[in-house]
């Protein structure tokens, strides 16, 4: 039986009873999770899992601190990444260099800068030339690259990996191996929150719990695999729900037009 | 092994220098990266204020000051540090929304941007200062300023000063915004006409004098004035007085920061709850 004391101490975020919506239109909110407490602790690999991708990615917005809860709290034991894969702090009118430059002064560890902003500049490709270019003028694609490896150069305790758009873990080519690499060593000995939608296999390979929210509510916790199954029914059944839901509009629709057609003639 | 108190608290302030002068850079960097305009614009009301009072000089003669002080850096040392204090104080009213974006980077506090952005004011008119001072030193052929010590003295202060008043005024500002504005129209229009930037103390009757020396700006304008030169009479003019409204500035703004920054990251919210799609 673990010892609750060190339970306590591998403690490193403590969500309680916490809720949050999210704007859906013009002054109107829709319900992302509500009344939510979870514990994780160190070492943790856990991926998140729902039918909506909003509610996956909002628990791990607030879970990683850029967010906060309507109502709860959301403690931190340790130092906890932004989702990796984002970046609301670059500023497309600087260069890549300025806004790496920018975040390694704020999380790289003293005298680290330099070596640091190397590392970046390696992980996105990015030759000098373009490296000193407003983000602005780069293609998106290597904008993408570039949040991936700022969010990658530094080490925290938590690592909270968001939507990531342009790696694929499993490809050969040089360049997802480096990011693979890095990635492999930021979460080695440490914990690691994903949120699932859009990237199950990258949640698959590399969580080893789950926990699945289905109308914002949590429903299971334990295997990725069973989540997953369970996210897809739920998915199937709210399609199912839609498909029939059409088929009776339509064919209302369809004796309305024959109740009229009648009355014509 | 326990970690040594001293030696982390040092590495603390060490790590908060370092992000207060990056937010600082990153300042510069987005004025720069507007243009030309981006940077010079900062010195522009200044200079412009500056060279219209100087020809209003010209064309009136022996009015304004220029038997102690030479009358370009007589109306720069008024105007230059009021606009650093008034730069500084409305950065500080309005910067926390500004500088949203930054708070991504949960490690990068308000109190950093804000105290990031006073510094590159101070420096931008530290910068200003400094060009009129050599201006008029390499005019005069001597040194323009007699006690550079108690000039950069008194110029800290008004640079505190400023950041005191704007995070004191902060979070009543966040609460009530018209607050801000009047405080913001109380700092650019009636503390211009009534800090000794357009006049010296001395031309002030006795009876008079207090009714501008509440107004610690009034204090700091004469002081350094005094700083370039020490015979540039200040009747009633106190450093005492102006420092205690620097200290307390900062430790009252201080103290409500401390006490109310989780509201500053509050964004607006749509609460109604009538108003929630709920799945329910």
């Amino acid at each position: 039986m673990p010892n609750p004391s060190t339970a306590a101490e591998h403690l490193v975020i403590e969500a309680r009873q916490v809720s949050k919506h999210l704007p859906a239109g013009v002054a109107e909110l829709r319900k992302a999770f509500a009344d939510l407490s979870l514990d994780v602790h160190r070492g943790h690999r856990l991926a998140l899992f729902s039918a909506n991708a909003y509610e996956a990615r909002a628990l791990l917005d607030c879970l990683s601190g850029i967010e906060r809860p309507d109502q709860g709290s959301v403690l931190h034991h340790g130092s906890v990444s932004w989702p990796v894969g984002s970046n609301q702090a670059f500023h497309n009118k600087l260069s890549g260099y300025m806004n790496a430059r920018f975040a390694a002064e704020i999380y790289s560890p003293p005298g680290k800068v330099e070596d640091d902003l190397r590392l970046i500049q390696e992980v996105s490709g990015a030759d000098d030339r373009l490296f000193h270019q407003p983000l602005g003028s780069w293609h998106s694609s290597m904008q993408k690259t570039l949040r991936l490896a700022v969010s990658l150069a530094f080490d925290f305790d938590v690592l909270a990996v968001g939507k990531i758009g342009n790696w694929d873990h499993r490809e050969l080519h040089p360049e997802s191996t480096r990011i693979r690499t890095l990635f492999e060593e930021r979460i080695d000995g440490r914990t690691l929150i994903m949120a699932a939608p859009g990237q199950q296999k990258l949640a698959l390979d590399y969580c080893d719990m789950g926990l699945a929210i289905v109308d914002g509510r949590l429903v299971y916790q334990g295997d990725p695999e069973i989540c997953l199954e369970l996210i897809k029914e739920e998915k199937q059944r709210t399609k199912d729900e839609l498909r029939d839901e059409y088929n009776a509009r339509l064919a209302r629709l369809k004796d309305n037009d024959e109740g009229a057609e009648e009355y014509d003639d | 092994m326990v970690p040594n108190p001293l030696g982390r608290a040092i590495s603390q302030i060490l790590l908060q220098g370092r992000i207060i002068s990056a937010v600082a850079r990153r300042e510069i960097q987005l004025k720069a990266a507007k243009g030309l305009f981006g940077v010079a614009g900062v010195f522009f009301e200044p200079l412009a204020l500056i060279g219209t009072f100087l020809l209003l000089r010209v064309l009136i003669r022996g009015a304004g000051e220029g038997d102690y002080i030479n009358p370009v850096l007589w109306l720069a040392s008024g105007f230059v540090p009021f606009f650093m204090f008034t730069e500084v104080a409305i950065k500080a009213l309005g910067g926390v929304e500004k500088g949203g974006d930054l708070y991504f980077y949960r490690r990068l506090r308000p109190l950093d941007s804000l105290m990031g952005n006073a510094l590159l004011s101070s420096q931008i008119f530290a910068t200003l200062m400094l060009l009129f001072i050599l201006g008029v030193s390499a005019w005069e052929w001597q040194l323009a300023v007699a006690v550079p010590g108690f000039a950069i003295f008194i110029y800290l202060g008004f640079s505190l000063l400023g950041f005191g008043v704007g995070l004191s005024t902060l979070i009543l500002g966040h609460r009530l915004p018209i607050l801000a504005w009047i405080v913001k129209t109380f700092l650019r229009r009636f503390l211009l006409w009534t800090s000794c930037i357009f006049f010296p103390i001395r031309v002030i009757p006795d009876e008079f004098r207090h009714w501008i020396l509440w107004n610690p700006l009034a204090h700091g304008v004469e002081l350094f004035r005094q700083s370039l030169n020490p015979y540039y009479p200040a009747p009633d003019v106190s450093a005492l007085y102006f420092w205690s409204w620097v200290v307390g500035s900062i430790g009252f703004g201080l103290l409500i920061y401390g006490n109310n920054e989780e509201l500053l990251y509050l964004s607006e919210q749509l609460s109604d709850a009538d108003k929630v799609i709920d799945a329910d």
